[in-house]
């Protein structure tokens, strides 16, 4: 095979970056208050002072943008890590366990996989009140699945591997093999598989916010921007860039990201092997 | 594959057009769509409060009497009527010959049985409990006793809740029967809604099809009205632009017989005092809340009472925009350091939504930090209107005819009365207004109530919304009407 | 074989009522009802009561429980509380709409997959795989929202060639039909063509570096016939199972891009029916679509495991 660099991993990158950095100017400087109103200075384009214009109530979509993907990616990046951790455990369990157990995680799993997400954030709401906690909720146990199955079929995979049966043989106990001979191989499709996760968390926090769902004005979200932006389809189409390019950009770069990942790390443990 | 589709499809669109334009040489187009957002819930007037389903049940029932334009009660299925001296008994004389769409007749005693079906199980029972007997004379003639004086006791029958229905058919939800100049066709909800001419009524009748086509968006609206696929639509004030000053449609813009509020919790710690009520007041500038929300389509209001009415008196300006004086009421209410208040929206209502988070921005400037949740419908009946959970919150009314119905849920114990309001002395008004006959006097105790409410400030009173409706210009006899009723057998195309 | 497969159907069962006791759990949770609903803001405690009472909301939860699954049992999906309507009518209705659409959707994904992805492989690092490649990863990116409102400025505000919602019946006009649905179809695809694509390009590599691949060009039989005849046969199963699995999804999953359209399709039932707290609708969705997801994880894992007779069962103990 033919060496190259790595673009999607550079790209991937420099995408993630810029909004991330947007993100945190947000948090230390915004250049407006982002929930700031001002009702004589609605639907203006693009300008010096508001380099993304101002949306319908006249804040400043700049001030906006940056706030929205800060909680975006921060919002992603802990319901995928709680995900994560949640469905790496259920899959080990259901890898590990005895038959009756292990079927029963799996038909969880499938259940899980199955049901509307829009119910689970809803429900979440009125467990756990107002704001981000429920979305970030419905995103992580949204994720479960996914983790749990790879892991599952994983573990199983190694289980019959050498260095395992080896060390069953010499008696090693379950959570010593688990945690010293299991995870290292596996750690890497892990990592690419978080990674990729993280680009899907942030599509789906958008597509519930953009329901309604999720992060509660005054607070700015890419898809409650999006939503309240459609109102103005007809009158002012170019509000639904801002937010929307931020929200693209973002998912490309975390999706490059997870992908040039992927690669470094498989050709890393293949050079390794 | 993309380039195919496009193709296609505007030969598709332009053929279309073809069909629908007026000012071709055949007859006028014997059909009208209005675009609406949601489908109605049921067509069994008795069984729901929802305004969707009386815009469409309004066609296919009638009511004994029912309004005009300017609130005035004409007849409907009855022709004539007369109330008795001690005003306890009304008699109604039923139109000739009027037939439900099923072909049986409807008489006096399918009348009583309609009623007795309302008051049996219909979710406005309540408000027809004052009935304590209902009297078929002959084939014609019905009357009805009340216990007790009401004085808005006509007005009852004018509500489409109080629509006379086939009481013996089943399941009025999806098949209803009613005397009526339309039937229903076919219902896909969430797609359309068809009706036909009734073939039993004989009055005023022009197109022989009615559609009603959900579109829950605005702007597919706008898009379908102007490339021919519905006649009616109703719009928001930012999209009237859209249509102004074009030939090829009519914009009708009136008042309609509603009001639109931010209710406070009068029992929640803060807002019992009606200093705060009244800082809050100072705070916004309704104006331009207005302006802002609605694109200046509305009259504000003072009070709790939609200025159509004819018992409305002016009550705006007694707390004008003024967040310093604001500021010092809220100190002298010891709330110097500023509060926190809690603000819940219905996310299905966008402009309430609109409306609350400017105030809220208005507010914080005077040192009241909203914290504002936006939480389904369903959610905000249950836990804002029924359960009174909550410190703010930005809802509309629908309006009634007169002043005792619109203002009884200000009433300490009324069960609707969900800004925990409560002055005895505006529960004597009420009762008062209920039993006086003389008509001035009436009216006096009508503007007294508006007069206590808009000073004591229950709610931040924004307006009565100013409805648009945009309608292709050759599209004539379209009316706006103070309850929720629409009288599509009135419209016509004109073939100039 | 046959034991496992009853197994399995078993499972799925269990596994769609699982999700349908979540999905009562749920609106048990969830405040307000059907009965609240429809009174809106102009009921009081005693309406409410008596409507509570007429459509049985007042019974114990366990009785309610009861009767809707054996009315299920007897293929009675109950009557919907909002419309009146039978619940199987309403969704067969949302099925003429959604099940063309996302049929075609995960045809045309599938078409331009197989062909690009093919291409892709054969040549990698070509032209084709390069630009194959950023256009999936730009299309995984696209928010399908976004993406929506996007189309309908472009098609519908500016250049005016398509309606900016609404559905016509493909009886009443089937112009105007294929008016109504051409932007949603783009957008789906776009959304399913991404994965499928990266799977078809990933097997088909897989299966060029395999022996028999190398021996059948060693035999000097014609390139493009070893490919479309064994490369890609053997390179299918997984875009193809996967293909089917998002089918099933779609049927249940497409309610933001019905909603920015306007069309009446299943998403949009489920977002009405979850608004009007109107259970016996959502149930009846939830299990129609979940009997579909979960039938189509099975189709799939049989037709892996015929392919590929190694693989185990899963769950099987240390």
């Amino acid at each position: 095979m033919r060496r190259r660099g790595n673009p999607s991993l550079f790209i991937g990158l420099i995408l993630t970056l810029l909004v991330a950095s947007l993100g945190i100017i947000g948090v230390l400087h915004s250049p407006y208050d982002p929930e700031a109103m001002n009702l004589m200075q609605r639907f203006n384009g693009p300008s010096l002072e508001h380099p993304f214009g101002t949306d319908h109530f006249g804040r400043d979509m700049l001030s906006r943008v940056m706030m929205a993907s800060g909680t975006a990616l921060s919002s992603a990046l802990v319901s995928v890590t709680l995900g994560a951790l949640a469905g790496i455990a259920l899959g080990t369990l259901a890898a590990l366990a005895p038959r009756w157990l292990s079927t029963l995680v799996m038909r969880l799993v499938d259940a899980l996989m199955a049901f509307p997400t829009i119910l689970l954030a809803l429900m979440a709401a009125a467990i756990f009140g107002r704001g981000l906690l429920p979305s970030v909720l419905a995103v992580c146990i949204s994720m479960v699945p996914s983790f749990s199955r790879l892991t599952q079929a994983m573990v199983m995979e190694g289980r019959e591997r050498l260095s395992i049966k080896a060390a069953r043989a010499y008696g090693a106990p379950a959570w010593r093999i688990v945690i010293f001979h299991m995870f290292p191989p596996v750690l890497t499709r892990l990592v690419t598989q978080f990674t990729s996760a993280i680009g899907g968390a942030v599509l789906l926090e958008s597509s519930l916010s953009f329901l309604g769902l999720g992060v509660q004005p005054p607070s700015a979200s890419l898809g409650m921007m999006l939503s309240e932006a459609r109102a103005y389809l007809l009158t002012y189409p170019w509000q639904v860039l801002p937010s929307g390019i931020t929200l693209l950009v973002l998912v490309l770069g975390l999706n490059l990201l997870g992908d040039g990942l992927g690669s470094l790390l498989t050709r890393r443990s293949a050079d390794g092997l | 594959m993309l380039g195919f589709f496009l193709i296609s499809c505007s030969g598709g669109e332009g053929s279309g057009d073809g069909g629908t334009t007026t000012g071709t040489a055949a007859a006028a187009p014997s059909i009208i769509r209005m675009a609406v957002t949601t489908d109605p819930d049921g067509l069994d007037p008795h069984a729901t409060a929802s305004a969707s389903t009386f815009q469409v049940t309004s066609n296919i029932y009638e009511t004994l009497v029912t309004v005009d334009e300017q609130g005035v009660i004409i007849p409907d299925l009855a022709e004539s009527w007369t109330v008795s001296e001690d005003g306890l008994v009304l008699t109604f004389t039923l139109r000739e010959g009027a037939t439900f769409s099923n072909g049986l007749a409807c008489d006096a005693q399918a009348v009583k049985a309609s009623f007795e079906r309302l008051l049996s199980q219909g979710v406005r029972s309540q408000d027809y409990s004052g009935i304590s007997g209902i009297d078929v004379i002959d084939e014609r003639t019905i009357s009805f006793t009340f216990s007790e004086l009401n004085v808005s006791a006509l007005t009852l029958f004018a509500y489409p809740w109080a629509a006379v229905v086939d009481a013996n058919a089943q399941d009025l939800r999806t098949n209803p029967v009613g005397t009526g100049p339309y039937m229903l066709s076919s219902w896909v909800p969430q797609q359309e809604l068809v009706l036909t001419a009734n073939p039993s009524y004989t009055g005023e009748r022009h197109v022989d099809t009615v559609e009603f086509i959900m579109m829950p968006d605005m702007t597919s609206q706008v898009t379908a009205l102007r490339g021919g696929q519905v006649d009616i639509i109703l719009v928001t004030g930012d999209l009237v632009g859209q249509f102004e000053g074009d030939d090829a449609w009519s914009i009708l813009a009136a008042p309609g017989n509603g009001l639109q509020l931010m209710a406070m919790n009068n029992a929640s710690p803060a807002l019992s005092d009606v200093r705060v009520r009244q800082a809050i007041n100072h705070a916004v500038d309704k104006d331009a809340l207005i302006e802002g929300v609605w694109w200046g389509y509305g009259e504000p209001i003072g009070s709790h009472f939609p200025v159509v009415l004819s018992e409305y008196v002016d009550t705006n300006g007694l707390y004008p925009y003024n967040p310093d004086r604001a500021r010092e009421l809220l100190a002298e209410a010891g709330y110097a350091d500023g509060i926190t208040l809690e603000m819940y929206l219905p996310r299905n209502y966008q402009e309430y939504v609109n409306a609350g988070l400017v105030i809220a921005d208005y507010l914080k400037a005077v040192g009241i930090n909203v914290s504002v949740q936006i939480v389904e419908w369903a959610t905000w009946l249950s836990d804002i209107y029924n359960g009174r959970g909550y410190d703010l919150t930005v809802v509309g009314h629908t309006g009634r005819l007169d002043a005792y119905s619109l203002l009884s849920r200000y009433r300490s114990s009324s069960a609707e009365n969900y800004l925990n309001y409560s002055d005895p002395a505006f529960d004597a008004l009420l009762d008062e207004y209920s039993v006086t006959v003389d008509e001035v006097r009436r009216t006096e105790i009508a503007h007294e109530m508006q007069q206590r409410l808009a000073e004591a400030v229950p709610g931040l009173y924004i307006q009565d919304p100013i409805q648009i409706y945009v309608t292709p210009s050759s599209l004539k006899g379209f009316k706006v009407f103070p309850i929720n009723i629409f009288a599509f057998n009135e419209v016509y195309f004109s073939q100039e | 074989m046959f034991r496992q497969l009853l197994r399995r159907i078993l499972a799925a069962f269990i596994v769609m009522f699982l999700v349908s006791l979540a999905t009562f759990a749920a609106l048990e949770v969830v405040p307000g009802n059907a009965a609240i609903v429809s009174l809106g803001t102009e009921g009081n405690v005693e309406q409410l009561a008596a409507l509570e009472a007429q459509l049985g909301l007042d019974r114990p939860l366990g009785e309610r429980l009861f009767d809707y699954y054996s009315g299920l049992i007897r293929f009675d999906w109950g009557t919907s509380s909002y419309y009146g309507q039978p619940v199987w009518t309403l969704i067969s209705q949302r099925l003429a709409v959604t099940f063309p659409l996302a049929l075609a959707s995960v045809l045309l994904a599938l078409l331009i997959a197989i062909t690009l992805g093919t291409v892709a492989a054969v040549r990698k690092g070509g032209v084709v795989d390069i630009i194959s490649r950023s256009l999936v990863q730009l299309a995984s990116a696209m928010p399908s929202f976004w993406l929506s409102l996007l189309l309908l400025v472009l098609f519908s505000s500016v250049l005016r060639l398509v309606p900016m919602g609404g559905y016509v019946s493909p009886a009443e006009d089937f112009g105007a039909y294929l008016n109504s649905i051409v932007l949603p179809l783009s957008v789906l695809v776009v959304g399913e063509t991404g994965p499928l694509l990266r799977l078809v390009r990933s097997s088909m590599l897989e299966a060029i570096g395999e022996d028999w691949y190398t021996a059948a060009q060693v035999k000097g039989l014609r390139k493009g016939r070893v490919i479309v005849s064994y490369a890609l046969r053997s390179a299918l199963t997984a875009p193809l199972t996967s293909a089917g699995t998002q089918l099933a999804k779609l049927l249940g999953g497409t309610a933001i891009v019905e909603s920015v359209f306007a069309l009446p399709g299943m998403g949009r039932l489920f977002l009405t029916a979850v608004e009007m707290r109107d259970l016996q609708l959502v149930q009846g969705i939830v299990i129609f679509v979940s009997f579909f997801v979960v039938l189509m994880n099975l189709v799939t894992d049989i037709v892996l495991r015929l392919v590929n007779p190694a693989l185990e069962p899963d769950g099987g103990g240390l």
